[in-house]
C-alpha cells in the first residue's frame, strides 16, 4: 500500500530539514478508493476533529474527496487532493486544492493518443458509472469526435458486470480499433482480458486509476501487454528531484515508487512548507498554497511545478505495460 | 427635565460635532437594521435557496433516470417474455433508454447538501448506477438474443430496482425533512426579524424626539432668536440683544450680533451728535456771518475812503483779510458737515486737496505740523462729487494728523497730486509711526481702528468705499518700510475730454470774479435793502449809494412792503432770516401779491445750506447771496441781476 510508504520517507526527508519552527507531524489515516461516500464522510469527520491539524492530503480518489471536501470546508482545513481528477473537485470549495490534472486534459490526452499513436478510427468505451469514469469518458469522448474518430459503444461497467457479454453485444456495432477504459484497474484488467480473448489485436488505452501494480498485469493476465496507460509521473523521469525521491523510496521500500507516491509526496512536501513558511495556522496556509503562481513563484514537486492558477497541466506521461512492468512510451508524443 | 438640561448643558459638541454626531447616529441605526435583517433573515433565507437548488437538482436527476431506467427494465421484461426475438429497433430504443438513465444529466457538486442527505443521495446514485449497469447487461443478452440467461439477470435487476426506489425514498425523506427545517429556520429568522424590526423602530422612535429637542434647543432656538435680533436691527432697533445661551457657534455669533449692536448703537448716537453739531453750526453761521459781514464791510468801506492814512489802510486790509479768512473756514466746516445728496462733476482735485487742507489747517501750528508738497497745476480733472471727494481727503490728512501727533518734531505732512499711468492721483505722506504690519491686512475693513475708542474704525473704509464708487481706489502705499511714516495713494479716472462746444461741468470751488463795474455803475437803479442787522444794512446802503444806487432800507419783511407801497424798486435786496417777517416769507408775500417784484429779489443768508438748496426757505437758489458778501460781488450781482430779463 502506497500510503505508509510514502509517509515514511516524507517524514525521512521532512526530518532531514534545520530545526526551526514548529515540528511538522504527519499522521496516516488510511487509502482506500472506492469506499461508499456515507464511510469518506464519517472519515472526514473523524479527521477533521484531530487535535492541531494543519491540513489533510486525500481522500483516495475523485467520490472520496468530493465527498469528504464539504467536511473540510465547514472546518476551515485546507485539503490537497492528490490524485482526483473530476472537474467537480473545482466546485468543491475554497479550501479543496486539486492537484492532478481534471478528467478533460486527461481525456484529451487519451483520445489524443488514441488517434495519433495508435492510429485508431473506431473505439470503444468502457467506463465505470462514477464522477472519475465519467468525466474522463466524456474527456476522451470530446477529443474523439473533434478527431472524427468513431466511438462504436460507451458501455457502463462495475466490479460486477459480465464484461465479455458486454463486450460481445457491442460487437455487434463494429470492431474497434482500440478500447479505451474510463475506470479503476479491476475494470480495465477484466476489459482487457475479455476483449484480447475475442479480438486478439486490440489494443486498450486506460486513465490513471488503472495504473496499480502488479494487481493490473494479474486481472489483465495474457493481455496485460495491450494495455496502456496515463502517468502522472513514472520512476524513470531523468530529473534530479525524481531520481532523489526514487532513491529515497528505495531505500525505505526496496522498490520503485508509483505515479501516486510521487503525487502524494508532493502534495506532503508542499504542506510542510508552508507550515514552515507562515506557520500551523490553517488560514495562512490556505493562503500560501493560493498565492503559489500569484505572489509566490510555483512550489518545484516531483510531479513538476505547482500552482493552482487554474487548472494545472503537469507533464503527463503515456506508457504501456511491459512484462508486468510499466515502460514509459518513447516515441510519444513526437519531439 | 432638569436633569435632562444639566446633561445638555454639560460639555455641549459643538454644532459641527453635533450635526456629524447626528447624521452618524441616524446612519448607524440605518446600517444596523439593515445588517440585521440582512443577517438574521437573509442567511436564513440563502441557506434555504442553496440548498434547495441542488437538493432539487439533485433529486430530480435521480428521479428522472429512476423512471427512465424503470421504463428500461419494463421494457426487458416484455422482451424477455414475448415470444419472439426482438428485433434490432426495439434492442435499440431499449439501450437508449438504459443509456440515458445510466449517467447523471448533469453533474452536481454535493458541497451544498448537508452531510447525512449527501450519504444517502450518493447511495441512490451509486444504486442508479448499478441499476443501469445491471440492465445494460440484460440488453446485450437481449441484443445476443440470450433469453434464459436475460431472464435470470431479471430477477438481479428487480432486486436492484428495488433497492434504488428504498434509498430514493429513504432521501427524498430526508431531502424533504432537510427543506422544511430549513424553511422553518427561515419562518422563524423571519419572526424574529419582524419582532426585532420593531423594537429597533421602537427604540428609534424613542430617540427620535431626543434628537428633534436637541436640534431645536441647539439650532432652532438659537437661530429663531438670532433672527428676531436681525428683524429689530432692520426695523432701525439698534437696543435689540439675543441671549447667549452656549459656548458654541450660534452662541458665538449671538455674542459677535450683540457687540456689532452694541458698535452700531455708538455710531449712531455719534453721528447724532455729528448731525446736530452741523445744525448747530448752521445756526451760529449765520449769527458769526453777520458780525464779518458787517466787519468786512465796514473794513471795505474804509478803504474806498482815499483820505485813509497809510498805516490804518494796512489796518484795515488786515482786518478785511482776517474777516474773510473766518468766513471762508465757516464756509468749508458747513460744506463739509452738510454735505447733502451725491452730485457729480468735473472736479479738480487740486482744488478740493486745497479745500480740505484749508479745512484741517488750523491744526498746523497747534501740533507743530509742516505742510508741503506739490500740486500738479496740469491735472486733469475728475469726474466725482466735490463734496465726497473732500471727505476723503480730510479723512487721509486727519489721520496723518492724529499719527504725527505721537512723533516728535520735526512733524511733516506732505500732500502730492500728479498724473500716473492716466491716473489722477494724490498721495498723503506723514513722518509718523507708519501702519503696523499686523494692521496692515486690516486697515480698510469696517471698524478696524488705532484709535481706541476716539476712532470709528469707518474713515478710511467709507474712503475707500467713495474712491472705489468713483471709480479709483485708495490703498497703503507699502513702498515706506514699517515705523517710518505711512503714505496713502489715491487714484481716481481722468475724466474724458470734453467735445467742442460742449459747457463746462466743472464747478469752480472759488468763482472766478466778474470784472469789476465801473464807478457809478448802478446809478438810476433803484435798491430797496431789508435787513436787520444795522451793522450790516448801515455800511451797503453808503457802499450802494455810493455806487449811484437809490437805496431805501427797511429792518425786517414788514417794513418792506410798507417801503414798496411808495417806492418801486429795481432790486429788493434781502437777509433770509429776519425778526417778524423773514426773506421768505417776504417774497412768498410778494409772489402772491405781486409777482413782478417777487422776480427783483436777491437774498442774503448767513446759512451756507442755502447754497446746497437745503435749506428751510422755499427761494431760488441762484439768488442766495451767502453772507460775508463781498461789496464788490454785491455790486456786480445786483447789477447782472438788474440788466437780466426776468422770467414772467
Amino acid at each position: 500500500m502506497w500510503g505508509t510508504t510514502t509517509v515514511q520517507v516524507a517524514r525521512d526527508e521532512i526530518g532531514g530539514w534545520p530545526a526551526d519552527g514548529a515540528a511538522i507531524r504527519i499522521v496516516y489515516d488510511s487509502i482506500i478508493q472506492g469506499d461508499p461516500p456515507d464511510v469518506e464522510v464519517m472519515r472526514a469527520q473523524r479527521i477533521a476533529e484531530t487535535p492541531n491539524l494543519i491540513a489533510v492530503v486525500g481522500h483516495g480518489g475523485s467520490r472520496g474527496s468530493l465527498a469528504a471536501a464539504p467536511i473540510y470546508a465547514a472546518a476551515g482545513i485546507p485539503q490537497i487532493v492528490p490524485t482526483g481528477t473530476s472537474r467537480l473537485l473545482r466546485q468543491a470549495g475554497p479550501w479543496a486544492f486539486m492537484l492532478a490534472p481534471d478528467d478533460s486534459t486527461e481525456g484529451a490526452l487519451i483520445g489524443r493518443f488514441t488517434a495519433e499513436r495508435l492510429g485508431a478510427r473506431r473505439v470503444l468505451l468502457f467506463f465505470t458509472n462514477d464522477e472519475y469514469g465519467v468525466g474522463l469518458r466524456d474527456g476522451v469522448a470530446a477529443e474523439l469526435a473533434a478527431r472524427d474518430v468513431a466511438v462504436l459503444d460507451k458501455v457502463g461497467v462495475d466490479p460486477s458486470s459480465d464484461i465479455p457479454t458486454l463486450f460481445e453485444a457491442s460487437l455487434r456495432r463494429g470492431i474497434p480499433d482500440v478500447i479505451v477504459v474510463a475506470g479503476r484497474h479491476t475494470e480495465t484488467g477484466r476489459v482487457a482480458r475479455a476483449a484480447l480473448g475475442r479480438v486478439p489485436r486490440l489494443r486498450v488505452v486506460a486513465g490513471d486509476g488503472a495504473l496499480l501494480l502488479p494487481v493490473l498485469p494479474d486481472l489483465a493476465g495474457p493481455a496485460a501487454d495491450s494495455i496502456y496507460v496515463v502517468a502522472f509521473w513514472l520512476p524513470d523521469a531523468p530529473d534530479s528531484m525524481s531520481r532523489a525521491f526514487v532513491e529515497r523510496f528505495h531505500r525505505v521500500t526496496g522498490h520503485d515508487p508509483a505515479p501516486d507516491d510521487a503525487m502524494n509526496h508532493d502534495a506532503l512536501l508542499l504542506l510542510a512548507h508552508a507550515v514552515r513558511a507562515v506557520g500551523p495556522n490553517r488560514v495562512a496556509v490556505r493562503g500560501y498554497l493560493e498565492s503559489l503562481g500569484r505572489t509566490r513563484p510555483p512550489y518545484r514537486g516531483i510531479s513538476g511545478d505547482i500552482t493552482f492558477v487554474g487548472t494545472r497541466t503537469p507533464p503527463l506521461v503515456m506508457a504501456r505495460l511491459r512484462g508486468g512492468r510499466v515502460v514509459r512510451v518513447t516515441d510519444w508524443p513526437p519531439p | 427635565m432638569t436633569g435632562l438640561r444639566t446633561l445638555l448643558r454639560w460639555r455641549a459638541p459643538s454644532l459641527r460635532a453635533l450635526v456629524v454626531l447626528l447624521v452618524g447616529a441616524a446612519a448607524a441605526y440605518a446600517g444596523a437594521v439593515t445588517l440585521y435583517l440582512t443577517v438574521s433573515v437573509g442567511s436564513a433565507a440563502f441557506t434555504l435557496g442553496e440548498g434547495t437548488t441542488a437538493i432539487v437538482a439533485l433529486q430530480d436527476d435521480l428521479g428522472h433516470r429512476q423512471a427512465l431506467l424503470n421504463v428500461a427494465l419494463d421494457r426487458c421484461r416484455e422482451l424477455l417474455a414475448g415470444t419472439r426475438a426482438p428485433s434490432d429497433t426495439e434492442v435499440d430504443r431499449l439501450r437508449g433508454l438504459i443509456a440515458r438513465g445510466t449517467v447523471r444529466e448533469r453533474a452536481e457538486p454535493y458541497a451544498h447538501v448537508p452531510s447525512g442527505l449527501r450519504v444517502a443521495l450518493a447511495h441512490a446514485d451509486e444504486q442508479l448506477s448499478r441499476f443501469g449497469n445491471a440492465l445494460s447487461e440484460m440488453g446485450a443478452l437481449i441484443e445476443l438474443r440470450r433469453i434464459a440467461d436475460g431472464r435470470r439477470a431479471l430477477s438481479r435487476a428487480d432486486a436492484i430496482a428495488e433497492a434504488v426506489e428504498t434509498d430514493l425514498a429513504g432521501a427524498s425523506e430526508l431531502a424533504r425533512a432537510d427543506l422544511m427545517a430549513r424553511q422553518e429556520a427561515l419562518r422563524r429568522a423571519t419572526r424574529h426579524a419582524v419582532r426585532d424590526g420593531l423594537l429597533l423602530l421602537a427604540a428609534g422612535m424613542f430617540f427620535l424626539p431626543l434628537a428633534l429637542l436637541v436640534v431645536r434647543r441647539r439650532v432652532w432656538a438659537p437661530l429663531a432668536r438670532l433672527e428676531e435680533g436681525l428683524q429689530h436691527v432692520s426695523d432701525g432697533d439698534l437696543t435689540a440683544e439675543v441671549a447667549v445661551l452656549s459656548g458654541d457657534e450660534l452662541g458665538r455669533v449671538a455674542t459677535h450680533f450683540n457687540q456689532m449692536t452694541g458698535v452700531l448703537r455708538d455710531r449712531a448716537e455719534e453721528q447724532g451728535r455729528f448731525a446736530a453739531a452741523g445744525e448747530l453750526l448752521a445756526g451760529v453761521a449765520h449769527e458769526v456771518n453777520n458780525p464779518l459781514m458787517a466787519i468786512a464791510t465796514h473794513a471795505e468801506l474804509r478803504l474806498g475812503d482815499s483820505d485813509l492814512s497809510d498805516e490804518a489802510r494796512v489796518e484795515m486790509q488786515s482786518i478785511l483779510r482776517q474777516a474773510r479768512r473766518a468766513s471762508k473756514l465757516l464756509r468749508g466746516l458747513l460744506r463739509f458737515v452738510r454735505a447733502g445728496e451725491k452730485r457729480a462733476a468735473r472736479v479738480n482735485l487740486n482744488d478740493v486737496v486745497r479745500s480740505a487742507i484749508d479745512l484741517v489747517s488750523y491744526r498746523f501750528t497747534v501740533d507743530e505740523i509742516m505742510i508741503e508738497g506739490r500740486l500738479d497745476p496740469s491735472l486733469p480733472p475728475v469726474h466725482g462729487d466735490a463734496n465726497r471727494l473732500e471727505q476723503v481727503l480730510v479723512n487721509l490728512l486727519s489721520n496723518a494728523l492724529d499719527a504725527l501727533r505721537n512723533v516728535k518734531p520735526p512733524r511733516r505732512l506732505v500732500v502730492d497730486s500728479f498724473v500716473s499711468d492716466g491716473r489722477v492721483c494724490v498721495a498723503v505722506t506723514d513722518n509718523g509711526p507708519g501702519v503696523a504690519a499686523e494692521i496692515v491686512e486690516r486697515l480698510f475693513r469696517p471698524f478696524a481702528t488705532t484709535k481706541g475708542r476716539r476712532g470709528t474704525g469707518l474713515g478710511l473704509y467709507i474712503s475707500r468705499q467713495l474712491i472705489r464708487e468713483a471709480a479709483g481706489d485708495l490703498g497703503l502705499d507699502p513702498t515706506p518700510a514699517p515705523g517710518r511714516g505711512a503714505r496713502f495713494l489715491l487714484w481716481l479716472p481722468a475724466a474724458p475730454t470734453l467735445g467742442a462746444g460742449a459747457p463746462p461741468e466743472e464747478l469752480p470751488a472759488t468763482p472766478a470774479p466778474a470784472p469789476a463795474p465801473a464807478a457809478g455803475s448802478l446809478a438810476g437803479i433803484r435798491v430797496l435793502l431789508v435787513d436787520d442787522e444795522e451793522m450790516i444794512r448801515r455800511p451797503m446802503v453808503r457802499f450802494l449809494s455810493r455806487r449811484g444806487a437809490e437805496v431805501t432800507e427797511a429792518g425786517d419783511g414788514l417794513q418792506a412792503l410798507e417801503r414798496l407801497a411808495g417806492f418801486d424798486p429795481h432790486v429788493i435786496v434781502a437777509d433770509l432770516r429776519m425778526p417778524k417777517m423773514d426773506g421768505a416769507e417776504l417774497y412768498a408775500r410778494l409772489q402772491a401779491e405781486r409777482p413782478a417784484l417777487a422776480e427783483r429779489v436777491l437774498f442774503l443768508s448767513g446759512d451756507i445750506t442755502q447754497l446746497a438748496g437745503r435749506g428751510l426757505a422755499p427761494v431760488p437758489r441762484e439768488r442766495v447771496l451767502v453772507k460775508p458778501v463781498e461789496l464788490a460781488e454785491l455790486e456786480r450781482r445786483i447789477h447782472e441781476f438788474v440788466r437780466e430779463p426776468k422770467a414772467g
